[in-house]
């Protein structure tokens, strides 16, 4: 028997308009035991996940316009799993009858190679932290509570230090373009934290 | 190339794996699903040990063995077509069975930004059927970066830093032969629809060192390519003795990206346009 051929896959691909949409908060240190607590309550029944990442944060500046960014992570407690490299677009906060922020998203999984291969492009190491925390799903949505540490030497992931007495709280989920609906979901969840946390729409501009 | 490299290395590949001959995707993977690597894991943590079985259908997945890709000049007063036909020939009366067909791109970027003065390297971004999921990006003599088929949607946003050289782009095309644990592509290579020659990959499915069946490789295209056998390709050459290589397409794309940066510089042949 003869098989199909090849060329009636997608030569090339991916997801083209994916779009990320946010609600982040924070909780301070003595009420994350009763956040996590609420959210194995309210999320979906599976075993609670912990991770442990290294994320680098990237530039690449051209002659003239903003300078290009990508989020290279890696598991620290997963030393063999891929990279994943990360392009968030301009966040879209002005629309009030979204309930979330909006950005396009683009995730690449990547070998080991990742940051040889940045650096030959033209990118440079802008910043980098450790993020530790736990992660929760409760269908598309994803809630990760993650503490984030300063790295005091670059690229020793083991002396770091606290950036905070509190964790950042993020509820995201992951659509095509245009599906709005998803962001009345995230609002009627992120109501069911309060008060423990309040989940806003946050304008990053605001805060550079 | 560490050990560790070489464990994520089988370990990508098994996810984007597809069995071409058989039409079906093995462990089609989302990333986009999950944001931290913690959600990968568990991903992987579900699938079986040996990394050749497929964690949804449980059948056997194809693992890269050792391959060689050369150029075969056009047999004189034949065309590009009647010289790929005489090659099929030679194959089916060796009792090789054709399998399907293949294809392998690669396109050319140039950075637009030369903030150093120094001329700015080419990046390479090449696609292997054997590999639909992934993705290839390669700089000449390295860094190389195996990612998935979102590497193309990247590129596609820095396009104001990447320039794609629409006019660059190569591919090779044609068909797939099985010969018990060898596999041979027979392609034509085209450049903005010209064909630019012939293609031949060997790949030896039953080994991973390329040193222990070279020879035996060296012996099989003989039987079909005669005078024409390649020496040793060089990525093999380059690497210290017994050296393993890795179970993903690298080897076999950086002498494809060698053999389109010859013919790109090579001259059209006469009266050759395809299709």
């Amino acid at each position: 028997m003869e098989a199909p051929p090849v060329t009636v896959m997608p030569v090339t691909g991916g997801a083209i308009n994916m779009m990320e949409y946010l609600l982040q908060g924070s909780v301070l240190d003595q009420a994350l035991d009763s956040l996590l607590h609420r959210l194995r309550g309210l999320c979906d029944n599976i075993e609670p996940e912990t991770f442990a990442d290294h994320e680098l944060v990237y530039l690449l500046k051209g002659q003239q316009g903003q300078p290009f960014l990508l989020r290279a992570r890696r598991s620290l407690s997963h030393p063999t799993a891929p990279w994943h490299l990360r392009y968030l677009g301009q966040p879209e906060v002005g629309d009030k009858s979204r309930h979330a922020l909006v950005r396009n998203c683009v995730d690449v999984a990547a070998s080991h190679s990742l940051p040889d291969f940045l650096n030959e492009m033209g990118f440079r190491m802008d910043h980098e932290f450790v993020a530790k925390g736990h992660v929760f799903r409760k269908g598309t949505m994803k809630v990760v509570v993650s503490k984030l540490s300063r790295v005091l030497v670059p690229g020793n992931t083991e002396n770091t230090e606290q950036l905070s007495l509190s964790s950042l709280v993020e509820l995201s989920v992951l659509a095509p373009a245009g599906q709005d609906t998803v962001s009345e979901d995230m609002r009627a969840f992120a109501e069911q934290l309060k008060p423990l946390v309040h989940l806003e729409k946050i304008d990053p501009k605001k805060h550079t | 190339m560490s050990a560790t490299s070489i464990d994520l290395q089988s370990y990508l590949s098994y996810i984007f794996c597809v069995d071409i001959a058989h039409g079906i995707h093995h462990f089609l993977f989302k990333p986009e699903a999950c944001f931290t690597l913690v959600e990968w894991f568990s991903k992987k943590s579900q699938a079986p040990a040996s990394s050749s079985i497929c964690v949804f259908c449980r059948s056997a997945v194809k693992k890269m063995g050792v391959t060689c890709v050369c150029q075969v000049p056009v047999a004189e007063g034949k065309s590009v077509q009647q010289t790929v036909d005489m090659l099929h020939k030679k194959l089916e009366q060796l009792g090789s069975v054709k399998q399907g067909s293949f294809w392998v791109d690669c396109e050319t970027y140039h950075a637009t930004g030369n903030a150093g003065g120094q001329p700015s390297k080419l990046l390479y971004v090449m696609h292997n059927s054997e590999t639909p999921l992934s993705c290839m990006a390669l700089y000449e003599g390295g860094p190389y970066l195996t990612a998935d088929v979102n590497f193309d949607v990247l590129m596609l946003k820095l396009k104001s830093h990447f320039q794609n050289a629409k006019g660059h782009k190569v591919e090779s095309r044609g068909a797939r032969y099985r010969y018990c644990d060898f596999l041979v592509k027979v392609g034509t290579v085209t450049m903005s629809s010209s064909a630019r020659g012939i293609s031949v990959e060997v790949e030896y499915c039953a080994c991973v060192v390329p040193g222990d069946c070279w020879n035996l490789m060296k012996e099989f295209m003989q039987s079909f390519l005669g005078a024409n056998v390649p020496e040793l390709p060089s990525v093999f050459a380059s690497k210290p003795e017994g050296l393993y290589a890795p179970s993903d397409c690298m080897d076999t794309m950086s002498q494809y990206l060698e053999l389109f940066s010859k013919v790109r510089k090579q001259q059209v042949l006469p009266g050759a346009s395809v299709r």
